[in-house]
């Protein structure tokens, strides 16, 4: 749950980018993080890797500054993809406010996207969260490589596999050249932001 | 409500706009280089790229459909993700099956060789084996697959490509080896330590028995003479 200090008018909310390893969701922040440097602000942090893997987690400060008389900020946090890292997700998932599920588009991968949703759906379970209401965005990362002669899956498939249930806002995405980077992240914000707004109104 | 509900949704947007408006960067990063970061997935087909065989066929447009290492290909895939028996099962029956129909190439033969150690390896160790166990049998892979792609190479030249992957796999071999080594002299650090100890404990304990010894056999001698002397 986001942390919410009535006295400073600061909003503090907790973004995870999730999804099966090797699937561009450092590279997503990073690019955030070269990009809108300037804007930003902020470092990006690194914790632990091993040669190009994310073994623990990426953490990406981001201040959007003052809306409503409220100064919002965002956490944005990458996890390790591979199964074996599951306490670290868990750990990470947890106080979780909105969540990007970024999903490979190589046609070879679909069976692994699935399962890293599966995996998904258990981890906020088991902190009494739903993954068809929590605010969620799917981007379909990787659309580059179509032009590189690899087989992909097509949008409205992957949309089929892994966003039947869920309904989420989608996009098509290719996180190495910035394409709906920034889009991906200003939906997921917005989302996130609408929701906490929805859950205090209550 | 729903009017103020409206007004904030639009100051976020708004907000979210200016900050993330792409059009503008340009003239704020004039001086700062484009982002030029690697993709991390792709490092391994990259590097595959500046080797002389795949230069031939960078976009692998000359890929049939159906490829004899795609199989296998979806299985290094899936234990990069999750590294199981069952996979692993399945990746030791896929390298045997290739082994009996593309074995007869001396080079592939080789390779496959070397996958099948990797993949045993990982058996043996599952989780806890070397982080970059299966990015070692990826590159492997782009390589034999880079083979079968160009059926044109001359013996030469599949050495050479053989050649640059056993090279890696000595240097993987060594990294394993030189982990497990050193956990072992550590232990016998700790075996020489203790040996250390009991040698000095044991020669002060003899020390102060012979001292104990002594003293009392110079008591006995004492009461021997004294009682002579009577």
């Amino acid at each position: 749950m986001a942390l919410i200090n009535p006295k400073k008018k600061e909003v503090q909310v907790k973004i995870v980018y999730y999804g099966p390893g090797r699937g561009g969701k450092t590279t997503n922040l990073e690019y955030i993080n070269e990009k809108f440097r300037k804007r930003i602000q902020n470092e990006m942090v690194t914790i632990k890797t091993y040669g190009d893997r994310t073994l623990f987690f990426d953490f990406l400060p981001l201040d959007i500054g003052t809306i409503a008389g409220h100064n919002i900020k965002v956490q944005f946090y990458t996890v390790p993809g591979q199964v074996k890292y599951n306490a670290t997700r868990k750990l990470v998932l947890r106080g979780v406010d909105g969540i990007v599920f970024v999903a490979d588009s190589m046609a070879l991968r679909r069976e692994m996207n699935m399962r890293s949703l599966k995996n998904l759906q258990d981890n906020l379970r088991s902190f009494n969260k739903d993954v068809r209401k929590i605010p969620l965005v799917m981007q379909f990362n990787k659309r580059d490589l179509g032009e590189q002669g690899i087989e992909l899956l097509d949008i409205e498939k992957m949309n089929h596999d892994l966003n039947k249930v869920i309904k989420a806002p989608y996009f098509g995405a290719s996180a190495i050249s910035g394409e709906n980077v920034a889009l991906t992240m200003k939906k997921i914000i917005s989302l996130t932001i609408s929701s906490l707004k929805k859950k205090l109104e209550a | 409500m729903s009017a103020e509900k409206d007004s904030l949704t639009k100051e976020l947007d708004n907000k979210l706009e200016d900050l993330f408006d792409e059009d503008t960067l340009d003239d704020e990063n004039e001086s700062q280089p484009a982002f030029s970061e690697k993709r991390p997935a792709e490092t391994v087909r990259t590097e595959k790229k500046e080797a002389p065989v795949i230069k031939s066929d960078p976009k692998n447009e000359n890929k049939p459909k159906s490829f004899p290492l795609d199989n296998l290909n979806a299985i290094l895939l899936s234990l990069d993700w999750e590294i199981t028996d069952e996979l692993i099962n399945s990746y030791l029956s896929e390298i045997r099956k290739l082994k009996t129909k593309y074995g007869t190439d001396k080079f592939c033969d080789y390779f496959f060789r070397i996958l099948d150690n990797l993949g045993r390896y990982i058996k043996k160790n599952l989780g806890a084996a070397h982080p970059e166990s299966v990015s070692m049998m990826q590159s492997i892979h782009q390589s034999l697959e880079s083979i079968f792609l160009n059926s044109e190479l001359s013996e030469v030249q599949k050495k050479k490509v053989f050649y640059k992957e056993y090279n890696k796999y000595l240097k993987f071999k060594q990294k394993i080896t030189l982990k497990k080594a050193g956990k072992k002299p550590g232990d016998n650090d700790v075996n020489v330590e203790t040996d250390k100890f009991a040698e000095v404990f044991i020669s002060r304990i003899s020390e102060s028995l012979r001292k104990v010894v002594r003293e009392e056999l110079e008591k006995v001698k004492k009461e021997i003479l004294e009682s002579v002397n009577k």
